[in-house]
This record gives structure tokens, sequence and C-alpha cells, in this order.
């Protein structure tokens, strides 16, 4: 497991990891995005990646003095297309040794009224402090 | 040196299930929509209210555990006073008012919901919620 120094870096490893589930914003760059600001459009009927700017943090201290903060990057996936990509694009994350889970992914079955979509919680402790 | 020590038995029922399953007059199961969030068809999104997450958060239930064990000496009703104990906190949890909406709406039931309110409506998500013990 590598740590994630900014966003970015987990929108390009997701990126190179989903090449061929993701759909293309109106733009044409791979439907992929951090949060805020808003994405461009997507019109078209395929799978869209957003990711949260900012992880959660939770800074917790040691006995040793150090603090650590257990960060968890969030990102989701949306069906837009009603096929199967979602699916093969999860199990591509699960499988993925770079990744650790913070907790089950929070799968919304697709609906009249919904797509599917899907939402992870990636766990990337970092240390804050050491001490001297 | 020997060693006394009597070991407390194992619970035969070491799983407990929560299940909510509500289904809409028009057939859909929205448990997950309401509890996960999601993306709506006509656009917009759909807030998750993960109930049972709040709950872990604000119930105890390693205390409970220790406490119950104590003072019964039995694992197996340990086990079943903390189920219920998490039962009861997810109840808990989608009758408070503290489920965050874009927006005031008017709800099947009629009640007027603010931005901040619980997740009840006309009940069948709380009233849905089942705890079953499996081995």
């Amino acid at each position: 497991m590598t740590e994630f120094a900014a966003a970015a870096d987990l929108r390009d490893y997701l990126t190179t990891l989903l090449t061929n589930e993701l759909g293309q914003f109106d733009n044409g760059m791979p439907r992929i995005w951090i949060k805020p600001p808003h994405p461009p459009a997507g019109s078209a009927a395929s799978l869209e990646c957003i990711i949260t700017r900012s992880p959660q943090s939770i800074v917790r201290g040691s006995s040793g003095g150090q603090k650590k903060d257990l960060r968890r990057w969030v990102f989701s996936l949306v069906n837009y297309a009603d096929d199967t990509k979602l699916h093969t694009a999860t199990q591509k994350i699960k499988s993925s040794d770079r990744l650790a889970f913070a907790n089950p992914p929070s799968y919304t079955p697709p609906s009249t009224q919904n797509f599917e979509s899907i939402s992870f919680e990636i766990f990337d402790p970092i240390m804050l402090t050491a001490t001297q | 040196m020997s060693l006394n020590w009597n070991p407390p038995k194992l619970p035969n029922r070491a799983t407990a299930v929560y299940i909510w399953d509500p289904v809409s007059p028009d057939g859909f199961h929205y448990a997950a929509l309401v509890h996960n969030g999601g993306k709506f068809r006509n656009g917009g999104d759909y807030p998750g209210r993960p109930w049972t997450r709040k709950a872990l958060e604000e119930a105890n239930l390693p205390d409970t555990f220790a406490d119950e064990f104590k003072r019964t000496g039995s694992l197996e009703r340990a086990f079943e006073s903390t189920a219920l104990a998490y039962f009861r906190e997810n109840q808990k949890a989608i009758t408070s008012k503290i489920w965050s909406w874009p927006n005031n709406t008017r709800r099947a039931s009629g009640e007027l919901a603010k931005r901040r309110r619980d997740i009840v409506d006309l009940g069948n998500l709380l009233d849905s919620q089942k705890l079953e013990f499996k081995r």
C-alpha cells in the first residue's frame, strides 16, 4: 500500500486502473473528477468516477508521542449506462493491492428512480509528527 | 503449577443479521438508496443517510458485551444483549432528527419535513427492521 499525497494521485491511479471502464466527459477527457468544483458535462451514458477532494481526517495520538492521521479518501462510481462496467470496475478496485478499505463499499442498486452507484472509503494513514 | 479454568460455553449462535427491506407501492426495494444515497435518473443527488454507521458511533458495544458477560457469565446472553442494543440504536438513529436534506419537503404522511429530519415518514423503513441470529 502506498500513500496518496493528494487527490490527484488517487485520480491518476484510478484513471489507469479503470481505463477500460470509465466513460468520457463531453470534452473527451476520462470521466473521472475531483470534486469540488462540479464536474463538467458528461452527456453520454457511461461510467463516472467522482473523488472527494479532501480526505476525511481522524487524528490520533500514540503512546510514543507521535500523531497519526487515519485519513480516508472517498470516491464513488455512477453507472449512467446501465451496463456491467460498474461491476467490472468494482472487481478491479477490490483486487487492487494499493487500495486498503476502511469500510465495505456502499452499493446502491439501480431502480426506475436512480442509477446504480457504489462508494468506497480508502484507508490511507499518515504520520503527522515524529519524536526526535 | 496447575491451571484451573472453566472456560465459558461458546454460543451456538454467533452471527447477528440485521435486515431492512421496505418496498414502495411500485415494488421498489429502497433501503439501500436511503442508506447509501445515489443519483436520480432525472438529475440531482439523493443524499445518503447511513443510519447503521450512526448507530455504531453511538452504541458502546464492547462495554455492553462486557457488562452483560460480567452479569450473567454467559457469552451467548452477552452476545444477544449486545445485538439487541445495536438493534435499538439503529431504531434511534432512524427516528432522530439528525439527517440533512437539501430543502423542506412534504412527506407522504402529510408531515412537512424540514432540512434537518428523521427518516421515518410512513414508518415502513423502521417497521421493516429485523434481527436474525444465526450460527
